[in-house]
């Protein structure tokens, strides 16, 4: 007797199911995918720009607090009262020349306003 | 063709894959694109970002750029009492604070228990380097509290106390042109001088920005939404030179101190420009505490104090009978040995002459002898040609507070109203009218407004206004302004009454004045016989005229064991003080003695 031979079907490639590789909705897939991560990468470009101006910002102001205190310091250092009484501490002898002793050297230019030169010679 | 196993299944999977996704984008679209007003409005109120930054109130800096009058950072150090309650340390918070900014303890406590409050002040305007020591002492530093919590050490730090930034106003030169720059008040407002008048120019601008910011609650940049920059307030420029103000401010205290003077005060000016130079009034006060000055040292008497003139006004006089033809140099009077009754009234000189020429009269300060020329010229000429002058007027200095004197009409005059005001009495003026009659006869005759203001400058160095000379009149001929600068140098000659204004090398024009004061209603009327306003006014090199001072004191003098007054004449209180500062201002200007300048002024080299 003749068995039949139960034969079992074999899943191989040529009998399985192919389904074609979606090339469109993949290339689509992949766009969206670089364009999103360039989005983001942009966005985040953008943040850490975003974050550098801020700091720069934020460095500028503080340096314009540091020259406004410095400039009111210059100020008050340098103004007359300070000056004199810098110059009684440290005993520094200055006072302006008496008459006799100035030379004054300079050309008229009749116009009245500004003469070419103006040189003051003090003698000792 | 090859059956497609499971070919059910997966249609099944891809569409329920396709509905979850489906979904979620479409709520996730609705979220963003349309989202509920409950969802977004407490989100965006958190994220939401808002800030007023303040522009900085402008400068105002003198002639050559030095800075007298600036913003400078500062803060106000406030508490939140809420946040305190529930996470801070109220009592380090009460401690280190009375500590280090000196505030009562009780006061702190106070603020504290009002714990439903989140903003409570606790020092204003703390200076910058005041903070930042006491951040790194309190702020920065871990503190432990004496009592710790379950027998465990927990690290506090001084929760809850905040710093807002809130620019102050600063003077760094401290009392110097205090009277001229005036000060601005706590919100920032001028309240006095050029911070008074130039206010709308000196106020910043607020700046805004909103924007939204992320969860360590710093702004984000990208979300910025509006940004309009603050704008600082425009610098002022000045006419006055700290130099010549600083000698002018000293000088006129060392008046007030060696004579005893109530109050002194001094101008110098440019002839040709009618720029203020310098301008000074003793007693004078520090401008960062200007509200612990009393209110008679922030007078700036130099324009707000109305006095009668005495004998400067006689160059005025002189001039105008002068410029009339009614009298000539040359003219001679009879000054009654120096006693004279007109009008029922008598008249005194304080040196008895006999007759002299008009010349003479004004040399040795003639009270008869200006009086005569007065009557010559009669009431209604007198007053116009005092008028010519601006007597009775402001002469629109650019600064409040500023007199214009008293002078009325000749049909509010008596019979011997002529006589008194040609020696400068009924007549009430402020010392820049004077110095401006006098600078009128320097400048042949063309009286300059006086400029305190050169210009306005933008932040970005734009000029939005720059002042230039202005012609206020011309109330003499200049024949008749050089003649009469021939006259008042003569005064500081020998013989004359201001022999101690000459300044050495150079020759000096002025006149003296010592006038009696006015004595109140309320104490009886008339004038004091003992107290004096002294002052003299005068202009150099008289060549080629270029500066002119003024310098008035008010009640110098000293009393003698016999009870005379002594030393109160206005040759001998003002003309050292004049001399003093055109001795500087001729060296520091560079003004050459024959009237050449070497230059016209020191910030134009």
């Amino acid at each position: 007797m003749a068995t039949k031979r139960k034969t079992k079907k074999r899943t191989t490639k040529k009998n399985q199911v192919q389904v074609p590789f979606p090339v469109l909705l993949a290339n689509v897939l992949v766009l969206v995918a670089v364009l999103g991560l360039s989005y983001m990468w942009l966005c985040s470009r953008c943040d850490a720009l975003g974050k550098d101006i801020k700091s720069k910002e934020g460095e500028l102001y503080a340096a314009q607090k540091r020259l406004v205190n410095e400039q009111d310091r210059w100020s008050s250092i340098t103004s007359p009262a300070n000056l004199e009484r810098a110059i009684r501490k440290y005993k520094l002898d200055m006072s302006m020349p008496r008459e006799q002793q100035i030379v004054r050297i300079g050309s008229w230019n009749g116009a009245g306003r500004t003469a070419q030169a103006g040189l003051k010679i003090a003698h000792p | 063709m090859a059956k497609v196993r499971f070919k059910g299944r997966i249609i099944v999977l891809v569409v329920i894959v396709l509905l979850v996704f489906s979904s979620i984008g479409f709520r996730l679209s609705m979220l963003h694109l349309h989202p509920a007003e409950w969802v977004i409005e407490p989100i965006q109120e958190g994220r939401m970002y808002e800030w007023k930054p303040v522009g900085n109130r402008g400068r105002i800096v003198d002639r050559n750029g030095e800075i007298l009058a600036m913003d400078r950072p500062a803060y106000h150090v406030y508490l939140d009492p809420k946040y305190i309650a529930k996470y801070g340390d109220p009592e380090a918070v009460s401690k280190y604070l009375s500590m280090e900014f000196k505030v009562p303890e009780e006061d702190i406590r106070a603020k504290l228990a009002k714990t439903s409050r989140q903003y409570e002040v606790i020092k204003k305007h703390v200076p910058g380097h005041q903070l930042k020591r006491f951040k790194a002492r309190a702020m920065g530093v871990v503190y432990t509290p004496d009592e710790l919590v379950n027998g465990v050490e927990t690290n506090i730090y001084l929760r809850g106390v905040k710093f807002a930034e809130a620019p102050i106003r600063n003077y760094p030169k401290g009392p110097l042109m205090a009277h001229v720059v005036g000060f601005s008040n706590h919100e920032g407002v001028g309240s006095a001088g050029i911070e008074q008048r130039m206010d709308s120019y000196l106020r910043g601008k607020e700046g805004h920005r909103v924007s939204k910011k992320d969860g360590r609650r710093h702004e984000i940049y990208s979300a910025r939404q509006v940004d309009i920059p603050p704008e600082d307030g425009a610098t002022i420029v000045l006419t006055l030179d700290q130099q010549l103000q600083y000698v002018t401010e000293k000088t006129v205290e060392r008046v007030c101190r060696e004579f005893n003077a109530k109050a002194a005060w001094a101008i110098v000016q440019h002839v040709r420009t009618g720029e203020i130079l310098a301008m000074a009034s003793f007693p004078t006060y520090d401008l960062n505490r200007f509200n612990k000055a009393p209110e008679e040292w922030r007078r700036n008497r130099a324009i707000s104090f109305n006095y009668e003139p005495g004998s400067t006004m006689k160059a005025g006089v002189i001039a105008a009978a002068l410029d009339n033809d009614i009298v000539k140099e040359t003219d001679i009077f009879d000054c009654e040995n120096g006693y004279w009754v007109y009008g029922g009234k008598s008249l005194r000189d304080s040196h008895g002459e006999g007759k002299i020429s008009v010349a003479d009269i004004i040399k040795v300060s003639s009270n008869i002898g200006t009086a005569k020329i007065a009557l010559e010229m009669g009431n209604d000429l007198l007053y116009e040609s005092l008028k010519k002058y601006h007597f009775g007027d402001r002469l629109g200095v650019g600064i409040p507070g500023e007199e214009g004197g008293i002078f009325y009409s000749p049909k509010h005059w008596s019979k011997i109203s002529a006589t008194r005001i040609g020696m400068g009495h009924e007549i009430g003026v402020t010392a820049l009218q004077v110095l401006s009659m006098m600078n009128s006869i320097a400048y042949n005759g063309v009286q300059m407004q006086p400029m305190l203001v050169k210009k306005i400058v933008a932040p970005d160095g734009i000029v939005l206004e720059e002042f230039s000379p202005t012609v206020l009149g011309r109330p003499l001929n200049p024949d008749t302004a050089r003649r009469m600068q021939k006259l008042l140098a003569r005064v500081t000659e020998d013989g004359g009454t201001g022999t101690k204004a000459r300044v050495e090398g150079y020759t000096v024009a002025g006149k003296t004045g010592t006038a009696q004061k006015i004595k109140p209603a309320a104490e009886g009327g008339g004038y004091y016989s003992k107290n004096f306003i002294s002052s003299f006014v005068g202009f150099l090199p008289v060549e080629n005229p270029e500066i002119g001072i003024i310098v008035v004191a008010d009640d110098p003098g000293e009393y003698t064991d016999s009870g005379r007054k002594i030393k109160y004449y206005g040759g001998t209180v003002c003309g050292p003080a004049f001399k003093e500062i055109a001795e500087f201002s001729v060296r520091y200007l560079r003004i050459a003695p024959e009237g050449n300048r070497i230059y016209v002024a020191r910030p134009e080299e």
